[in-house]
């Protein structure tokens, strides 16, 4: 019933009655007011166009009156323009003062105009007065009020009935027709979807049989449409039913969540598993709940999982790790899949979990095992480098990057032949590489390689075959030790070892002979100290002891290389060594060899034996002037020279410290390598036969040597060659080591002494020179027999001369038994050996007494009496 | 040359003083004076014929002045010469002064004027200024010593001139008019009324003058002078019997 009141006002007619009625009323109201406003302003245009016609008609005769003084007619005057329409009052006023008037004066609702009276008089305009006009602008708006009230009243009462015939007509025409489709549609449905509309009207095709056409085509469509629906519908259901057995049985856990009931929505049984939660239970949480707050990116749950909604939402596919908390408690790490699920309107996240916890833990192992070996890789002092089967870099360590100065980006894809081999290596090392790959041998291999600057490194690769996991061979893997250095030490050390094998040699050699020499000097003077003078065999004698002190000379050259020379170091000024032997060394070159000799500023104290040092010098001034047989420049300087670690690597030799560094340099033919490998060895010579001794170098290698110092040749054949020598520098206070011992003339004794000597020429010698100065003499054959012989005479015996080296006990054994027998006993030592050697056999201890064989007796008998006399 | 101080003769400042305040005083030495009137033949004529155009005419020849008469209705000429648009009015009763502050009146009267009613009923007999009251009566404008006298009339019809006057009672829209009765001989004679009369005896005998704008108040004892040696020397008599249709 309530339905039926409102159909009734709600019906199209009223609808349309009432607002043709309100619309006809407010247009009727507004042209009313336009056409009295209109009206207003022709009316009060009319007040003016009066006011004109006034002055226009009546001033004259105003003017007239007024000239004339004529009252009557002035009054009459203005009574008469007073009359005009809306002119409610008017008066003449001639100079303040009211003349004539007509009418009522108001104060609001006029309009006033003033209009000067004026006549021409005498040739000019005389001013008789004022007309003042009034007119009644109420009067204006009641005659237009009245006018429009009947207008509208006309107007309103035509549009109401214009009105009310349009709704008859509407409601014969059209909801009449309305009503009938609307009882259709009402009553229609699926099953009579078939009955058309059918409007009974006597016009046709009007706007309503389009509708009623229109209904009837959609009416066909729609069951067109419901039957393709009907179908669809239960292709989608079929379709729901499929999607819901993958997403049952999809192997990752699903869940669906719903941004706006901010909870899961669905979720699949493995969800169920995953999380150990029913699924009702799971449909009550959101992701929210099912995270910890502590994620393995670091960030904070709370932070991160508004912005992952809000990114998946956007569109974008999101995937993380993610752990999350189940229901017993434990923690599982998932690959978390988001992807936003098209639901219309609806804000629906699928998300898709792997459960990766244990593959998770394989790969972190795996990552720190394989971290362990490429840190192993990258920090381990070798090479490592690992080449593809084109020979290509596709890995390579710290080490080799700071070996060849080459950075990483270069080196990587770069082919390792091309680059890093010399041009005279890479055929060879590339056929050995095609072997690797192909026989995976050789395992080992030595090549050298070039750096950024060009420099050359010897390397000692260990090679292996990289495998793909077919086992196809993709490369290989070189772990290389850069043997550079080690090799030239190598072969400084084996330079050394020959220098000392040569040494100890001629060391040996020189100590055999100088005891020959010894016996051969000894008995040659006995023998002409026996001799009457001029016996004639007195110049054979004296000949066989020149010839001895020749062969003494050569033993000391030999004994010089090998280090086994007496020495006597001091500190010496090398400048003054140097300056004072200007004048020699010029005496040895010839005139067609020019020397010139540049010292450092300041003095360069160094600890040497001034004579060893002279010896040197001559000796590299002879080897100078000796290789320019055409003469040629000869040059000595000093300098100066602090060794360091960086001078040690570059050279190959040295200590840290400070040097004084002596040149010796000429323009001579040089020599080639292999020649410059050997001079230093004794007799090597590139001399004619019989021309050089070949012991020259030596000595000055011997000196060198002996002084601690360092000697390094440069030469090139045909470039001349420079001698480099250091010298250790030494301040001017080191106290001397040994002073040159002054031997005093030969003056023999009666004390007895204990002569130890296993030569027994050289003990035969001593015994006889000895006694035949007034000495008595026990004779030990060797240390024990010494001892022996002490024990026997231990009273007597004053001072001993033993060799230094001997069988069963050395010198010193033997002294050091004796002297716990009897403390205040003296000693001599005799040796052929070297300073260092008898260092070595601690015979050399400060205060002992010493002499170098091969000894003359007289230097023999001065030390004797020398030692006795002593304190 | 030097230039020396002179100090002014003061009979010499004196002399162009004089001349100052006669060229101020008025036009009459340069520009004529402008004068109006309303009265008729034969006192004054358009053509300036009319005995008072001549007498005045005279006087200020004899003064120095020149003198244009133009012709207004009275109250007109009252109010102009009192505003200083014209130099001055004649003729008028003594004392408008009063009324008009700036009119000054020369005290030589130029004749006199017999307050005159006249009818067109013979019956009609008037004693007095009262005696108009019963009638209708019309008089002209600017008359002031009518406007003043005739009081509670059964109607009172002022006109502008006098043959408007004569006219409102010849057609009998008036029963009586008031009115100088040489000029309304005059006028009757000239319009050819007839029927019409003048009642014996006059209402009143007025003197008549001249008046100037007080501008021109220093010409005034000079042409009261001239007007009594006109009088004297018989100039006027003259004048009078030149006027045809005057008396002496």
């Amino acid at each position: 019933m309530a339905d039926e009141q409102r159909q009734i006002q709600n019906r199209i007619g009223r609808r349309l009655l009432k607002k043709v009625l309100l619309f006809s009323f407010v247009v009727t109201i507004i042209f009313t007011v336009i056409q009295a406003w209109m009206d207003y302003s022709i009316r009060m245009s009319g007040i003016n166009e009066t006011i004109g016609q006034v002055k226009k008609v009546q001033v004259r005769g105003l003017i007239t009156a007024l000239w004339n003084y004529d009252m009557q007619e002035l009054a009459a005057e203005v009574e008469g323009i007073h009359h005009f329409n809306y002119l409610n009052y008017a008066a003449v006023i001639d100079r303040g003062k009211l003349i004539a008037q007509a009418g009522q004066k108001k104060r609001k609702n006029v309009i006033t105009r003033e209009i000067a009276l004026t006549r021409d008089y005498n040739g000019r305009q005389v001013m008789l007065g004022t007309l003042y006009l009034q007119a009644d602008t109420a009067l204006v708006v009641r005659d237009v009020l009245a006018r429009i009230a009947l207008i509208f009243l006309f107007q309103a009462a035509t549009v109401a009935i214009v009105a009310f015939f349009l709704l008859w007509l509407f409601g014969r025409m059209v909801t009449r027709h309305l009503s009938i489709a609307a009882s259709y549609f009402r009553s229609f449905n699926v099953a009579g979807m078939n009955a058309p509309l059918v409007l009974d009207k006597p016009a046709k095709d009007d706007e309503l049989d389009t509708l009623a056409g229109a209904f009837n085509m959609m009416r066909e469509h729609l069951a067109a449409s419901y039957l393709q629906q009907l179908c669809a519908q239960q292709e989608i259901e079929e379709s729901e039913r499929r999607f819901r057995v993958l997403f049952e049985q999809a192997p990752d856990a699903i869940t669906v969540y719903d941004q706006d009931e901010n909870r899961f929505v669905d979720a699949n049984e493995n969800a169920e598993r995953l999380f150990a939660l029913s699924r009702e239970e799971l449909l009550k949480t959101g992701p929210r709940q099912i995270y910890p707050d502590a994620q393995p990116d670091g960030r904070l749950i709370s932070e991160s999982i508004s912005e992952n909604i809000k990114l998946t939402l956007a569109g974008e596919s999101v995937a993380l790790d993610r752990l999350i908390r189940c229901a017993d408690g434990k923690e599982r790490l998932c690959e978390v899949r988001l992807v936003r699920l098209p639901s219309g309107e609806r804000r629906l996240i699928r998300a898709s979990y792997i459960d990766v916890t244990e593959r998770r833990q394989a790969e972190k192992a795996l990552f720190y095992a394989e971290k362990k070996f490429r840190d192993l890789l990258e920090t381990i002092q070798l090479i490592a480098v690992m080449l593809d089967c084109d020979g290509n870099v596709v890995f390579c360590n710290d080490y080799f990057l700071g070996l060849t100065g080459w950075s990483r980006d270069e080196a990587l894809g770069n082919n390792w032949f091309d680059m890093f081999l010399p041009g005279e290596n890479r055929e060879t090392v590339k056929s050995v590489f095609k072997s690797i790959l192909r026989d995976n041998a050789p395992l080992h291999y030595e090549n050298p390689i070039v750096t950024r600057e060009g420099a050359k490194r010897l390397v000692i690769w260990d090679n292996s075959v990289l495998r793909n996991f077919g086992g196809d061979v993709i490369g290989t893997a070189s772990l290389g030790i850069d043997v550079t250095e080690h090799r030239r030490l190598e072969e400084q050390l084996r330079q050394a070892q020959k220098m000392e094998a040569i040494g100890q040699l001629a060391g040996g050699v020189a100590h055999d002979f100088n005891n020959i020499l010894c016996a051969i000097v000894g008995y040659a003077h006995l023998a002409l100290m026996k001799m009457p003078e001029g016996d004639p065999v007195r110049g054979n004698m004296e000949q066989i002891l020149r010839a001895s002190e020749r062969a003494t000379t050569l033993t000391r050259s030999l004994l010089s290389f090998s280090r086994k020379q007496i020495i006597n170091p001091r500190p010496n000024n090398l400048t003054d060594i140097i300056r004072g032997l200007e004048k020699f060394l010029s005496r040895l070159i010839r005139e067609d060899i020019e020397m010139k000799i540049k010292c450092g500023e300041g003095d360069m104290m160094i600890f040497a034996d001034r004579g060893q040092i002279e010896q040197m010098l001559m000796n590299l001034v002879t080897n100078a002037r000796d290789a320019m047989p055409g003469g040629g420049h000869i040059a000595i300087g000093t300098v100066k020279v602090r060794m360091d670690e960086e001078f040690i690597r570059m050279h190959g030799y040295g200590k840290p410290g400070a040097y004084a560094a002596i040149v010796v340099s000429d323009t001579g033919e040089g020599m080639d390598a292999k020649t410059k490998e050997r001079i230093f060895e004794p007799f090597f010579t590139t001399r004619e036969q019989g021309k050089g001794t070949g012991l020259g170098l030596s000595m000055v290698y011997g000196i060198v040597k002996q002084h601690e110092g360092f000697i390094d040749v440069d030469s090139e054949q045909g470039k001349g060659a420079e001698f480099r020598i250091y010298l250790p520098l030494v301040s001017a206070a080191v106290p001397d080591r040994q002073r040159d011992i002054r031997l005093p003339e030969a003056e023999g004794g009666v004390e007895t002494l204990l002569v130890a000597e296993d030569d027994e020429a050289i003990r035969q010698l001593n015994t006889e020179l000895l006694r035949n100065y007034g000495y008595r003499i026990i004779e030990a054959v060797d240390g024990e027999d010494a001892v022996a012989k002490f024990r026997q005479n231990m009273d007597d015996v004053q001072l001993i001369i033993m060799d230094g080296i001997m069988p069963k006990k050395n010198g010193k054994e033997a002294y050091e038994e004796i002297r716990a027998i009897n403390p205040s006993v003296r000693v001599i030592y005799l040796s052929g050996y070297a300073e260092d050697i008898i260092s070595r056999e601690g015979l050399l201890e400060p205060g002992t007494n010493f002499i170098l064989k091969p000894v003359t007796p007289a230097n023999l008998l001065k030390k004797v009496r020398e030692v006795l006399d002593g304190d | 040359m030097q230039c020396k101080n002179r100090t002014l003769n003061p009979r010499l400042l004196l002399r162009l003083l004089a001349i100052g305040i006669v060229l101020c005083s008025g036009s009459a030495y340069g520009k004529p004076l402008l004068l109006n009137t309303f009265n008729t033949y034969p006192l004054s004529s358009p053509q300036g014929t009319g005995y008072l155009d001549l007498v005045i005419k005279e006087a200020f020849r004899r003064i120095g002045a020149d003198v244009k008469i133009v012709r207004l209705s009275s109250e007109r000429g009252l109010v102009n010469a009192d505003r200083g648009i014209d130099d001055g009015d004649f003729v008028r009763i003594a004392g408008l002064d009063k009324t008009y502050p700036n009119l000054v009146r020369v005290p030589a009267a130029l004749c006199d004027f017999e307050f005159t009613v006249f009818t067109k009923d013979p019956s009609i007999r008037i004693e007095g200024w009262q005696g108009l009251k019963p009638y209708n009566v019309g008089i002209i404008t600017g008359w002031k010593i009518l406007e003043r006298k005739i009081v509670g009339t059964r109607s009172l019809t002022k006109v502008g001139n006098a043959t408007a006057l004569f006219e409102l009672l010849a057609h009998g829209r008036a029963d009586l008019v008031v009115f100088d009765k040489v000029e309304g001989d005059a006028i009757i004679k000239k319009l050819g009324l007839s029927g019409i009369i003048a009642l014996r005896p006059y209402l009143a005998r007025q003197d008549m003058y001249l008046y100037l704008n007080r501008r021109h108040a220093g010409l005034a004892r000079r042409l009261a002078e001239a007007l009594l040696e006109m009088k004297t020397d018989g100039s006027m008599r003259r004048i009078a019997r030149s006027v045809a249709g005057l008396k002496e």
